[in-house]
């Protein structure tokens, strides 16, 4: 304790070195907390939204772009396929559940799902108020829908066609408001979902002119994609290759799409970890250089302390210590500045909504930001500690003779 | 007889005209403080260095001077047992310093020296306080808050507490490295050059607090000095001379061993 005590004395008699160090160290290890908050973000994200889906089966294309669309609607989607197909999937033996995607509108840039009931019981969702649809043109709102858009049980409110805000209006459709989910922290809370036949309707009308013209939409009804649960994981092997060869459509494996777009943003995450550790190096220089100066500027007070009766030893740790006063001044900076980066960058995106959940977060992998604060002070201090250990308590004695 | 000692003991008998007593010691009435034998020391492959026998009671004080190369550093740094005799005997305070291993030194140093460095070293970071505090830390000891505020007013600064030392005087830094030195009640206190670089009023208070502390606390003075000022203040303080103990340069490393510079009570 009187260790801690002194070593903070030492530190502060140099103010404006402390300070210097501490800023640079806490830049790198901010820069390396933004880091590990932003892809456990995203990998949380993804987990949270893929789970439970085995494959997306929609139009040929890219398969990353299924899953961008249809399960994490990021993307637009590669095009839609025929409902017959889709339903003619869940006389597979190793389908267990096929849920029909329909996307193309939007009200206020918020994506407009066409699904079954089966969409809210896989992600567990629940209601805060009011049913599920009963009927097509009802919906039910995500809560960051519901939120952002002020609406009410009750509301009315007509989509636009497309997946961005802007499109041209479908006045003559209006959607009803049955209820709104509780939040969930994932995909499903800025969405609004309502009855696949809702898209038809909206659509149909919207295109058909007569009767006939109707009848002849109905029978070459489309949805956009499908994710689908297996039986059994050995399916992973066989479902995908069938589904790619004997149909005109794909099955894509978010597991495995996933990984792929992680592993693509990995070299982004690469360079700007690179940069992160070289400012850390830099700090870590600084760190050293500062306690190098500071061993050399007291080496009569360390030596004094050695006359006193302090083992060689004690000033070694009262040195570390003082390195690692730093280090934990600049990780806790560090680690409030990362999580304001990621605040601030969430705030000024808008992302909140999309990848980020709100509020502060702590994953485990942020336990390396102290340990490394405390890594690149220890080395930091090697030298200066070896430095301040063989000094020469014979100095103090000036008459020399 | 060398030219040094001359200049003492003149410095010495005009001091003390009138106490015609005082060149008798009385050494072996008291508990010994140092007693060397044959003490010699080297380093490396360099000039060995051939101390004289000395036995110095414990209450006393020892002026020890001579050139530069005679061997002063050395023969603190061994009282102190920051090395180690390599041939003959030292023991200080009891303990046999050539028996004692390197790891309980520190602890014996901490205990039983105390040490008054000619350039002082307060540390600017602290506080005169903390300063003194700092020693307990160096003895592994814990902080007796109280000692030190005890030790601070018995040299008339305890209200310097809380400063710092850019903030002190010459004479209160003395003061203040002096309470760190008898601050663990040492035993022997060794005080280099304690008046280099102080005019003569303070040269003479600084031997006076010095010769005082030392016999408050009933610890053995040395004094590694070229100033003869030194002497002067303590005849002007002290009843009983101190003992003088000049060293010569030191021998060629293949020296014969003859006992070089002397001393005596």
């Amino acid at each position: 304790m009187i260790t801690l005590a002194f070593a903070w004395r030492y530190v502060w008699a140099r103010p404006m070195a402390a300070l210097l160090n501490v800023l640079l160290l806490s830049l790198g290890l901010g820069s390396i907390t933004f880091l590990l908050l932003v892809s456990h973000h995203v990998e949380r994200a993804f987990e949270r939204d893929l789970a439970g889906i085995d494959a997306v089966v929609g139009a040929k294309g890219s398969p990353m772009q299924l899953i961008l669309s249809g399960v994490l609607h990021l993307d637009v989607p590669p095009g839609n396929v025929p409902l017959a197909a889709v339903n003619a999937l869940k006389k597979n033996p190793l389908v267990a559940e096929v849920i029909p995607i329909s996307l193309g509108d939007n009200l206020q840039g918020y994506r407009i799902v066409g699904t079954s009931p089966a969409y809210l019981t896989h992600y567990q969702a629940t209601l805060a108020q009011g049913r599920v649809w009963d009927a097509p043109m009802q919906v039910v709102l995500g809560a960051t829908v519901a939120r952002t858009l002020g609406l009410q049980l009750g509301q009315q409110f007509a989509g636009s066609h497309g997946l961005g805000a802007g499109g041209h209006a479908h006045g003559d459709q209006a959607f009803t408001v049955v209820g709104v989910l509780a939040a969930q922290g994932g995909v499903i809370d800025r969405l609004i979902i309502t009855d696949t036949a809702s898209v038809w309707k909206v659509h149909e009308s919207a295109q058909g002119v007569d009767e006939e013209d109707r009848q002849a939409l109905e029978d070459d009804r489309e949805v956009t994609m499908a994710l689908v649960r297996y039986t059994s994981p050995l399916a992973a092997v066989t479902f995908p290759r069938w589904v790619n060869t004997t149909t005109d459509m794909q099955a894509a494996a978010p597991a495995l799409e996933v990984t792929r777009l992680l592993h693509m943003l990995g070299l982004g995450t690469d360079v700007l970890r690179a940069f992160a550790g070289m400012l850390l190096v830099t700090a870590g220089l600084s760190v050293f250089i500062a306690l190098w100066n500071a061993v050399r500027e007291r080496q009569g007070d360390l030596a004094l302390l050695r006359m006193l009766g302090a083992p060689a030893g004690r000033i070694s740790v009262l040195l570390m210590t003082e390195a690692l006063w730093l280090a934990l001044l600049s990780a806790l900076c560090g680690l409030a500045l990362g999580q304001a980066f990621v605040l601030g960058l969430g705030w000024v995106l808008g992302l909140q909504s999309q990848l980020m959940a709100t509020g502060l977060l702590w994953p485990n992998t942020l336990w390396v930001v102290p340990a490394l604060a405390a890594v690149v002070a220890l080395c930091a201090a090697v030298l200066p500690v070896w430095q301040a250990y063989r000094s020469d308590v014979l100095q103090l004695l000036q008459s020399k003779g | 007889m060398p030219r040094y000692e001359q200049a003492y003991l003149d410095v010495w008998r005009r001091a003390t005209l009138n106490s015609p007593q005082v060149r008798t010691a009385c050494v072996a009435t008291k508990r010994s403080m140092i007693q060397s034998r044959r003490l010699q020391f080297a380093y490396g492959a360099g000039q060995r260095l051939v101390f004289p026998d000395v036995a110095v009671a414990q209450g006393s004080v020892l002026l020890l001077s001579g050139p530069s190369g005679s061997g002063k550093s050395t023969w603190l740094a061994l009282l102190a047992a920051l090395v180690q005799p390599q041939q003959g005997s030292l023991t200080v305070a009891g303990q046999d310093l050539g028996t004692l291993a390197r790891r309980s030194a520190d602890a014996w140093r901490a205990r039983q020296i105390g040490f008054l460095p000619q350039k002082l070293h307060l540390s600017a970071a602290l506080t005169v306080q903390h300063n003194l505090e700092v020693a307990f830390w160096a003895a592994g000891m814990p902080v007796d808050a109280q000692r030190v505020q005890q030790v601070l007013a018995q040299l008339g600064v305890a209200d310097l507490a809380q400063r710092l030392p850019s903030q002190l005087s010459g004479g209160q830094a003395q003061r203040v490295a002096l309470a760190r030195a008898v601050l663990m009640q040492p035993r022997l206190i060794l005080a280099d050059e304690p008046t280099a670089s102080l005019d003569d009023a303070a040269a003479q208070d600084a031997v006076q607090l010095l010769v005082q502390a030392a016999v408050q606390h009933g610890a053995t003075l040395v004094i590694a000095t070229h100033d003869a000022r030194v002497a002067q203040a303590l005849a002007s303080c002290m009843e009983e001379p101190p003992i003088l103990l000049h060293l010569a340069p030191a021998l060629p490393p293949k020296g014969s061993g003859t006992a070089q510079g002397s001393a005596w009570a």
